[in-house]
């Protein structure tokens, strides 16, 4: 077996070096997908050799959590392994622990080293059995990329299945805020900590698309007191008496600052502590509440939160900001409705309107299926100018047509490709120009950031 | 000549419990198209557990995933099924797209053995071939009408019509009802029953108004839709084409 890994990680290695040398990206998925094909226990061997993992899981939220989990067990004065550029499937998890490896197959200096990972819905269902990781964070259950997951029920049903295959001393820091993801995380043997939303006024019913109508548990009436967003909110089933748990992690007193972040009160057993974050938008005040609960549920604690917190910058394409030329780019990366209309409403908090770039693509990463448009509430949409690119720019401008959208200045710019898209929307070179992109098409315009020297690639940015 | 705007009487059932791949795009799509030729559109939205409150000329489903076909299942057996088929009978139209398609069939049989009954509108059926069997997902292109229509599939159940069923169109490219037999949907009468999200109507708009005026030959006897401006719509649809690997 450890011949194996060595030669694994050998394989692994020189993969990564020969994609890096044709220039093709970081090489993180080619090393790792190396690494994962000749030894297919790459993973869990490594894993079992270091101080455990802790998983972070979900539809959306799972780049930001991570990188939140990360920063603050590195502030408790932890070694941590992570994957940082959103490779969330076998193969990333691999690449993070090549560079960790010495020839002979073995993790360096093992002890005290911990791994934080994301990992894909279906990716934690097949490898946390076998990993075993000492804590997993579950963030949330939408509707996402239906063309190769099938449905959200089956998501949930084969986390039930790895929820129950998991060891009993293993800490869950689950959403008490998702009735999806608390009736599974209900299944687990031991401990569980649970994070949500107070004090928020929230919507006055669930959104058209809301994936969660009715009680996970006996199907009966689920009715809701707040809905934060989404089927996400405060909750209790008329029949049988499922509820949502009180969590012990709560984000309270929610205070938006536009696109520039936000305020919040983190209340945890030890108190309140008041958390300043360049995030924008409710998700990531989820998403940070979720980073603190698992946190603890990896027995850190929370005292240096605020500072960690408050200096955490977005993730890859998370409200990101790139200076080009006159003109800052806000990457918004888009991928599902839920997103997509958390991230609407977000730029509705915006005093001005503000001139915005569409990008839809639909390759694998992105969904081949852009039928999720129709589930996105782009009657929102005030712009000042709107452009709109990508692939499938065509279905984009079709669905802001009967969306009515209407912006301050022209009409709807239909230019199809990335290039195109993003030269018109700079033509008038505005002072900002927010980007709402798919996946694939958010990778492209890095690549062109970074071909115009307006931002590094991303892969020379993580350590 | 159209001498008064007609109203038209949108059913939108389970809205729900079957919205999975946004099928609501379709509805969104009938109103724009109504409203921009001074169309009047009426929509009740009819959830679990309630009953249908007034008549409709238009029918509307969508798609939904096991569990939520099952409730839509039995809300219709329990309280509509009788009032719908009256409608259908007295001349209304339908779009039943997916799950929707299949409910409206005479029944769906699950991988595990269990039997959800349909109301029978479509002389078709349906068959879960197991899980092991991979579901038809992907871009789908057919020819209908002397057209195309395109849009995008995602089913694991088989649909096999009867003798007393008429395909809506031919597979050119993608699965259709069941992968074997280049049939893709059923039309009885006014209803059409179809595999295809995109949504469909939005980027298939000679769809889109077949069904408007089966459902206003019933509303509005005698008034012709006039035409609208479609660029984007076709664009759309050329872009699915390409997607499906043909030349648009």
């Amino acid at each position: 077996m450890r011949a194996r890994r060595s030669v694994a990680a050998l394989a692994g290695r020189a993969a990564g070096w020969l994609s890096r040398r044709a220039g093709r990206g970081g090489g993180t998925a080619v090393s790792g997908l190396a690494a994962a094909w000749i030894d297919p226990t790459f993973v869990q061997e490594c894993v079992r050799q270091i101080d455990g993992a802790v998983a972070v899981t979900g539809t959306n939220g799972k780049t930001t959590t991570t990188a939140a989990l990360t920063a603050l067990l590195r502030a408790d004065g932890q070694r941590v392994i992570t994957n940082p550029t959103g490779s969330n499937l076998e193969r990333g998890l691999a690449a993070a622990l090549l560079p960790h490896l010495g020839w002979t197959g073995q993790v360096r200096e093992a002890r005290g080293l911990r791994a934080v990972f994301e990992l894909d819905e279906w990716a934690f269902a097949s490898l946390a059995p076998s990993m075993q990781p000492r804590a997993a964070v579950f963030l949330n259950l939408f509707r996402d990329q239906l063309d190769r997951y099938g449905e959200v029920d089956r998501t949930a049903a084969v986390w039930a299945a790895a929820i129950d295959r998991l060891d009993a001393n293993a800490v869950l820091a689950a959403n008490a805020d998702d009735p999806a993801v608390v009736a599974v995380a209900r299944r687990h043997r031991g401990p569980q900590i649970y994070f949500g939303v107070d004090g928020v006024e929230g919507q006055s019913e669930l959104d058209a698309w809301a994936d969660v109508r009715r009680c996970p548990r006996c199907a009966g009436r689920l009715r809701w007191d707040v809905v934060v967003y989404a089927h996400l909110g405060h909750y209790a089933c008329a029949d049988c008496g499922f509820r949502r748990p009180q969590p012990t992690v709560a984000v309270d007193a929610y205070r938006p600052r536009g696109l520039d972040g936000a305020t919040f009160r983190l209340v945890t057993p030890e108190g309140a502590q008041e958390i300043t974050t360049q995030l924008p938008g409710l998700y990531n005040a989820y998403n940070l509440a979720a980073a603190a609960a698992g946190a603890r549920a990896a027995g850190v604690d929370l005292q240096a939160a605020p500072h960690v917190l408050a200096a955490l910058p977005p993730a890859f394409g998370r409200a990101e900001t790139i200076r080009a030329g006159a003109t800052t780019l806000i990457l918004l990366l888009v991928k599902n409705p839920t997103g997509a209309n958390q991230t609407l409403r977000l730029l509705r908090t915006e005093p001005e309107p503000l001139d915005t770039l569409v990008l839809l693509n639909d390759g694998v990463a992105d969904g081949e299926d852009v039928s999720w448009i129709w589930d996105v509430d782009f009657e929102l949409l005030r712009p000042s100018r709107l452009v709109v690119g990508g692939r499938r720019a065509d279905d984009m401008a079709l669905r802001v047509k009967y969306a009515g959208v209407q912006p301050g200045v022209g009409g709807v710019e239909v230019r199809p490709g990335i290039a195109p898209a993003l030269d018109a929307a700079l033509q008038t070179a505005p002072r900002r120009l927010v980007v709402l992109t798919t996946y694939t098409a958010m990778l492209d315009v890095r690549g062109l950031c970074s071909n115009r020297g307006w931002v590094a690639p991303y892969w020379q940015e993580t350590p | 000549m159209n001498d008064s705007a007609p109203v038209l009487r949108i059913a939108y059932l389970y809205p729900d419990l079957m919205n999975l791949y946004a099928d609501r795009g379709n509805v969104t799509c009938l109103e724009r198209r109504c409203a921009w030729r001074g169309i009047t559109t009426r929509v009740q939205r009819v959830e679990w557990n309630d009953r249908l409150r007034e008549g409709a000329d238009l029918f509307v489903i969508g798609g939904g995933q096991d569990r939520q076909q099952e409730l839509a299942s039995q809300g219709l057996t329990a309280h509509n099924a009788d009032r719908i088929l009256a409608e259908l009978g007295a001349g209304a139209a339908m779009l039943a797209v997916c799950g929707g398609y299949q409910l409206m069939a005479h029944r769906y049989r699950s991988a595990d053995g269990g039997e959800l009954p349909g109301l029978g509108v479509f002389d078709a059926e349906t068959v879960h071939p197991g899980s092991g069997v991979p579901r038809c997902i992907g871009n789908v292109v057919c020819a209908w009408n002397g057209a195309r229509l395109v849009g995008f599939e995602n089913h694991g159940g088989r649909t096999y019509l009867g003798a007393g069923a008429q395909p809506l169109a031919q597979v050119l490219r993608g699965h259709g009802n069941n992968a074997r037999d280049r049939t893709e949907g059923a039309v009885a009468g006014a209803a059409i029953g179809t595999y295809l999200h995109g949504s469909v109507l939005p980027k298939n708009p000679h769809l889109a108004d077949h069904l408007l005026a089966l459902a206003l030959a019933r509303a509005a006897p005698g008034y012709t839709l006039p035409a609208l401006r479609d660029d984007a719509e076709w664009a759309a649809h050329r872009a699915a084409l390409r997607a499906a690997g043909l030349r648009a």
